[in-house]
Parts: structure tokens; C-alpha cells; sequence
């Protein structure tokens, strides 16, 4: 993986996010900070309902009208997102951030010829000539590895399959070389072969381009595998955050240490039940008023019931859990 | 239990076998699992073991009788003997019946068993699957993934049956949810003496669950074996490539092995081996290997068997 530089790309402060009509809305994220220094790899692992997409979404300033976003610090690049207009938002991003999503067609137009899409990205952002714009297309297909490409740019995206949609999209991202990736769920209805192909791509697109990637996803060991950082998130706040390198070792949080026991391996004994969690994720919007995980926590007791615990740092990493440090 | 010979399947209205030469045994109280990626037939499979696509060739045996044909004796016997879960729950509970009165008419499916006797078996089925007796009146909007697919799993145990097909059955499921489903398949297991045949693409999940692994490709069976000896030495390098695609916790990242184009389409399957023009190891890398190019290969018969010309031990 390529260098990790100490300046940021992203920084965001105190993340509130928050949906509904404007008397009744429930908010989801509940103060999430999250910096990625350029060339720097954050994963985000968490289940349904944690909070992982929404934030992601809300870093990419892409969360649908009617959603209230709070922050203390949002800058990208330098730039100061919190206090600019949706427009002026959307001219910093624009080329400098990419999105990968977990339904490429959602991104993809059906109408529209895959290599015509892939060069508004450059004509809009980087002014490019209508042919220059054509061959770069064509060449960023080459790079995601998709065979033919110069037949392949006349294409329609129903043309393509899943894994070639999803290349696409990273090629689309690679058009202009953009200061951060946002990937979300980007191969989780994909087989592992092409898991594996897509992976390879965004790992290649960092060590090149020096792209920072927040990759979003509920596998914890493919998290491990690409990331150099981790956050793991349950009930809208971050509980854990840790080199990714020792999250299979050093990792506090009961939820992190259950959630790490629960995943079955194909290298360890299959007579061992799985751990199993009691109960299930909290719905996304419920306000705890303590720490969300603790109705399903075996550690818990009324200290962690009456007050959310605060992310606490420590040498490898942060813990937010009253039980979590005591004996690591 | 349960035998498949030499099984074939063409969907309607199209030319091509989406499954060809699929030769199975499945013996009582074991959990057979097919792999391999999408595309490659595994749930054709048990479609047909099930009835809801025709075989074009082959046999279907359960018990010894034979269940090709979807009427008569063989079709009564297999409707009494395999039920099926799917991957989404939603697909075999019905929205506006509640727990308790879907599982009553599952129950009541069974020859000789009175509408009242099938009322009495839901407490019990219930309690197999971890859900409050008290919650027979709720329906399955009031209940989470995870409980829906426990419901699931109640309602195809109502009707007895002896073999359960177990579809992508926790793919839908957050990893909390999906272990204690997982285990409860394990347990039920022990007790009630099921067979199971499961179908998933997660390989660490299959490993959990099975004895022996079936690994699918372009429509046929290209390994089978213990799931040990599948998983932790295979013979076939489309199920190297497999495991190696695989993200393992606390492994750094080393893939030995990338797949180049895409998994074999059963309408374009190429000549010889199916798997030739992808493998790592076939014609496209070495030069002496070009037999795989027109020669089929056959399987070896061994309790591990593969279909390969070259297999990698």
C-alpha cells in the first residue's frame, strides 16, 4: 500500500445526521469523527442500521434533500465544506471525490452508452475535448481490466456484467485521479473471485494515483484486508477504532471482540459452536441513553445503561466502553 | 437418502443445459453443501430436487423412489420427505397470516394429522427454534430478519420432512443474526436426525455447516469430498481460486491467484474442460496442457473426486 501522508483529506467533526419531517426527525448518527490522511485506507465495518452508509453518504455530500446535517469541522482538501453553499460544495468535490456504490446501476444511466457517461466526468471537471475525452475513457477501461474496450465505451450498461458494472465504476472514478474514493458495499453482491478482482483494482488505484478510500462494508476480514484503519460502528456512534492490522489481536470492545467471534473461518475448528450476539442491532434513529450496545452486552451493568461511554484513545487505538481497557 | 444420477436441466423456452452431468449421494443425517459462483447451477440443483423445474435427463432418487417426475407416487413422496428455505424469508411466510396459522397449515400436511393436533405442534416448533411461544399471533412485519428466518425454518420443520434444502438461508442476515441461525441449523440437526443439502457462496459458512462440499462449475460438479479436504487441500484449481479469493481474518493479503474473465456462462460453455480458459493452470498458461482444450474430462470415483486432467495433488 502506498505511503500514508499526515495531512488530511477529509476531516469531519461531531457528524449528526438526522432524517424525517422537520418536527419529528430522528437522528441516526450521533457525533461521528472521521479524518483520512491522503493515501490513507478507513474502513468502516458495522451492520445494518449502524450508521456506516449514512455516514459515508453524508461525506460524500450526498444524503437526499430533507436530511439535517450537523458538524463542528467538515473540510476536504483544505477547503471549508461546513459554512459553503450546496454549489460550492459540489464544485470542490467535484473530480476530486468518486463514489462507488453498491448497485452500480444506480449510478450508471441505462439510456446512455457506459463510455458517453464516463466522459462527462472529464468534459464537466477537467474541460476536456469531446475525443480526448473519448480515449481516456478507453483507457481507464483497459486499466479496470475489461477486455475489448474500445468496443466496449459503445456499450450499455445492461451489456456489462455485475462485476464488469462495477469495474466501470471505478473506471469512471479513475477519469479524473480523485483525492478520495468513497466506496460503498462495492462488492457485496459480487462472487469472492470478483471481490477479490475489484479489491485488487482500489488497492492498485491507491498505490498509484495516491487516492485515499473510505471503503464501507459488514465483512470485518475483508475490512481488515484492504484497510489501514478501522471503525467499527454500532447504533450511529463509533465504538472502536483500530489499526487494521491488529484489529484480529487487539481489538477491546465486546461487540468488536463478538462480532470477530461470531463470523465462521475456513481456518478454525468447525466442532466450535459460533459466538452468537443475544438479541439483534438497534433500529437506526433510536436515541439509547447509554450505550447502545448494551442490551446485548455480557459486560454490561447500570453504569453503561445511564450514560453513552465516550471514545476513549489508548495506545493502539480508541475504545468507547466503560469494561473495554480494564484487563486488554 | 438422497441420489442424483447423471442430472440434466434446460429452462424452458431456451437451447442450452444450465446444469449437465450433476451426479450426488447424500447420505441421512449428513449436510452436503454445492459452492461456486453465480451462474454456476447451484440452486438449479435443488430446483429440481424439489420439483419446481422439470429434469431433462437423469434421476432423482429419494429413499430408493424415484422423484424425477413432479406427479405420482415419486412426487407424493417427495412432498412428504424435503422442504426448502430460502433466502429471503419473505418468500415463504406469507405477509398476512401470523405465526401461529402459518405453521398450523404447514403442520397440518402431514397424512393423519387433525387440524387440532397441527394447532398443539406450534408451541413445540416455536421452542425448536428459539421464539416465544407467546408470539404465535404476531405477523411477519412485527418480527426482525434474523426471527423471520427462524419462522422460515419452524414452518418447513411443521410438514416433518426428513431432508432440508437450505438456500443462501443466512445471506440476508446481519453476522450477529446469521451465527445464531447457523447454530440453531447445527442443533436441529442433532436432534430431529435431519439431512440437509445447502447452498451458499460464503466458504467459511459452508465449512461451519457441512460434512461434505460439492463445488460447482459452468453447470457440473468439477470436486467433491469432505468438507476438510475440499476446503484445506482441494484437488480442482477452480476451488483453489475460490478459497483463495476468500478474505481471512489476520491473514495479510497475499492472493496467490487472480481469475481473469468471467465464470463460465452455461449457454457458452467451451469445449473440454468448461473451466479451460480461466484456469491458472490450464492451456492459456502452459503450453503442454492443451488436451483440456478439447477432452472432457471425467470424474475419478474417489471418495475425493475431481474432474480435472491436471489436479493439483
Amino acid at each position: 500500500m502506498t505511503a500514508v501522508a499526515n495531512d488530511p483529506v477529509l476531516e469531519i467533526a461531531d457528524l449528526r445526521v438526522a432524517f424525517g419531517p422537520t418536527r419529528r426527525q430522528t437522528e441516526v448518527v450521533h457525533g461521528v469523527s472521521l479524518s483520512v490522511k491522503r493515501g490513507e485506507i478507513v474502513g468502516i465495518v458495522g451492520e445494518s442500521g449502524s450508521g456506516k452508509t449514512v455516514t459515508a453518504m453524508a461525506a460524500a455530500s450526498l444524503l437526499p434533500p430533507g436530511s439535517q446535517t450537523d458538524t463542528t469541522t467538515w473540510r476536504f482538501e483544505g477547503a471549508d465544506l461546513r459554512s459553503s453553499s450546496r454549489r460550492a460544495r459540489a464544485d470542490a468535490l467535484g473530480g476530486r471525490l468518486a463514489v462507488v456504490f453498491q448497485d452500480p446501476m444506480a449510478s450508471l444511466n441505462p439510456a446512455r452508452r457506459v463510455g458517453a457517461q464516463m466522459s462527462d466526468v472529464v468534459r464537466v471537471h477537467a474541460g476536456r475535448s469531446k475525443r480526448d475525452a473519448a480515449a481516456d475513457a478507453v483507457d481507464r477501461l483497459r486499466r479496470v481490466r475489461i477486455a475489448g474496450p474500445d468496443r466496449r465505451v459503445d456499450e450499455y450498461p445492461h451489456q456489462f456484467s455485475g462485476g464488469m458494472r462495477q469495474r466501470a465504476m471505478i473506471a469512471m472514478g479513475l477519469m479524473t485521479p480523485p483525492a478520495l474514493l468513497v466506496a460503498d458495499e462495492p462488492t457485496t453482491a459480487l462472487d469472492v473471485t470478483v471481490q477479490a478482482d475489484v479489491m485488487a483494482l482500489i488497492v492498485e488505484m491507491n498505490r498509484t494515483e495516491g487516492t485515499s478510500v473510505v471503503l464501507v462494508s459488514h465483512n470485518i476480514a475483508l475490512i481488515a484486508e484492504i484497510c489501514h484503519r478501522v471503525l467499527v460502528m454500532y447504533g450511529g456512534r463509533i465504538v472502536e477504532e483500530l489499526d487494521a492490522a491488529s484489529l484480529a489481536t487487539q481489538a477491546r470492545h465486546p461487540y468488536t471482540l463478538a462480532l470477530i467471534g461470531s463470523v465462521p473461518r475456513l481456518d478454525s475448528p468447525r466442532d466450535h459452536p459460533l459466538v452468537t450476539i443475544p438479541g439483534a442491532p438497534p433500529d437506526a434513529g433510536m436515541i439509547p441513553s447509554g450505550c447502545a450496545f448494551a442490551p446485548r452486552c455480557p459486560l454490561a451493568d447500570d453504569d453503561c445503561r445511564s450514560a453513552v461511554p465516550l471514545l476513549r484513545p489508548h495506545a493502539t487505538g480508541a475504545v468507547a466502553c466503560r469494561k473495554a481497557g480494564l484487563d486488554p | 437418502m438422497l441420489t442424483i444420477e447423471d442430472l440434466a436441466v434446460k429452462y424452458p423456452g431456451t437451447t442450452h443445459r444450465v446444469v449437465e452431468r450433476v451426479d450426488l449421494e447424500i447420505a441421512t443425517g449428513e449436510t452436503l453443501g454445492l459452492v461456486g459462483e453465480s451462474g454456476s447451477g447451484k440452486s438449479t440443483v435443488a430446483r429440481a430436487i424439489v420439483g419446481l423445474v422439470a429434469a431433462e435427463a437423469g434421476r432423482i432418487e429419494i429413499d430408493g423412489v424415484d422423484t424425477t417426475e413432479g406427479s405420482g407416487p415419486g412426487g407424493a413422496h417427495r412432498r412428504r420427505t424435503v422442504q426448502m428455505v430460502f433466502q429471503d424469508p419473505a418468500a415463504s411466510l406469507h405477509p398476512r397470516l401470523t405465526v401461529g396459522v402459518a405453521l398450523t397449515e404447514a403442520a397440518s400436511v402431514v397424512p393423519g394429522r387433525s387440524h387440532k393436533e397441527a394447532t398443539a405442534r406450534i408451541g413445540e416448533l416455536l421452542d425448536l427454534v428459539g421464539i416465544p411461544q407467546g408470539w404465535s399471533d404476531r405477523y411477519p412485519f412485527e418480527l426482525s430478519g434474523g426471527q423471520r428466518q427462524r419462522v422460515a425454518v419452524a414452518r418447513a420443520l411443521a410438514a416433518e420432512p426428513r431432508l432440508i434444502l437450505l438456500d443462501e438461508v443466512t445471506a440476508s442476515l446481519d453476522v450477529s443474526i446469521q451465527a445464531t441461525v447457523l447454530n440453531l441449523l447445527r442443533e436441529l440437526q442433532r436432534e430431529l436426525g435431519l439431512t440437509y443439502l445447502a447452498i451458499s457462496h460464503d466458504l467459511a459458512v459452508m465449512r461451519y455447516l457441512c460434512d461434505r462440499i460439492a463445488v460447482m462449475e459452468a453447470g457440473t460438479i468439477c470436486e467433491v469430498g469432505d468438507a476438510d479436504a475440499v476446503l484445506g487441500a482441494p484437488l480442482h484449481h477452480y476451488t483453489d481460486a475460490l478459497i483463495d479469493a476468500v478474505p481471512v481474518l489476520g491473514r495479510a493479503r497475499d492472493r496467490r491467484i487472480i481469475l481473469t474473465g468471467e465464470p463460465t456462462d452455461p449457454a457458452d460453455r467451451p469445449s473440454g474442460c468448461s473451466f479451460h480458459l480461466r484456469c491458472p493452470a490450464g492451456p492459456e498458461a502452459r503450453a503442454d496442457r492443451e488436451r483440456c482444450r478439447t477432452e472432457v474430462p471425467t470424474r475419478t470415483g474417489d471418495p475425493h473426486d475431481v474432474r480435472c486432467h491436471y489436479p493439483l495433488h
